[in-house]
């Protein structure tokens, strides 16, 4: 058993746990998203106040979060597929570093405006 | 040799499971990508600062939203649930804990499917 265990945190390593926790925290938020928005075929009172609640800043702040757990799965899935079809295996390392890079940036430019509205809710 | 027979006794090849986790994610790359900008940053109420009836229900009237989200809900609840189904068969491999656990994802997913649907298509805005 403790064979098995003898592979060392590398890159891949890495890359293969943070999609499956990824993964993991994004199927827990799929149930939550559809039964919050169903309120919307309610009543329009409803809906809006249940978005009241979700303007909150610890839901902005986690919608933040949400954006770039999306943005790391996302992008590391387009790397699982390339190295699936085979060119990728080369440069799966290169790769992943693409999808840090890549994945960091779009966090920043769509993460900007939720932390505006964030900061404009804390004060 | 025992830790393969082991292995293998958990199903399938599951090349369709495989296959499957494929298509859907590259179909979510766009729908959810698409679905975040334009549900949750385009669509916010920059008045109040927030989602509101009124902006979002005017993209849920637009059928052609109504079929991008339900394109979005299937193949997000494939995909989840599908992913779940991978990370438990690669720990759980008694055979009734499998069934019982495969059973409670189908029901899982398609009780959100229902919940789904019935947000997404019947919607429209009340008179007045």
């Amino acid at each position: 058993m403790w064979i098995d265990m003898m592979y060392r945190w590398r890159t891949g390593a890495i890359a293969w746990l943070l999609h499956r926790l990824s993964g993991l925290a994004l199927a827990a938020y799929l149930p939550v998203h559809i039964w919050v928005n169903h309120h919307i075929a309610k009543s329009p009172e409803q809906y809006d106040r249940v978005m009241s609640v979700l303007a909150l800043p610890v839901f902005k702040a986690l919608e933040i979060g949400l954006w770039g757990v999306i943005l790391y799965h996302t992008l590391n899935g387009m790397r699982i597929l390339l190295i699936d079809l085979g060119p990728g295996v080369r440069y799966q390392k290169h790769l992943f570093w693409l999808v840090v890079v890549v994945g960091v940036f779009l966090w920043v430019v769509g993460g900007y405006p939720l932390a505006v509205s964030f900061f404009e809710k804390m004060n | 040799m025992e830790t393969i027979r082991r292995f293998k006794s958990s199903g399938g090849s599951g090349a369709v499971i495989w296959f499957s986790q494929r298509i859907t994610g590259l179909l979510l790359a766009c729908l959810l990508v698409g679905h975040f900008v334009f549900q949750h940053f385009f669509a916010e109420d920059r008045r109040v600062g927030r989602l509101t009836y009124e902006s979002v229900s005017a993209t849920l009237v637009d059928p052609l939203w109504k079929t991008l989200e339900m394109l979005f809900l299937v193949c997000a609840l494939f995909h989840g649930f599908n992913g779940l189904w991978m990370i438990l068969s690669d720990y759980v491999h008694t055979g009734w804990i499998r069934v019982s656990l495969l059973t409670c994802l189908c029901v899982g997913g398609l009780v959100l499917f229902v919940l789904g649907t019935v947000t997404i298509l019947p919607f429209s805005r009340p008179a007045g």
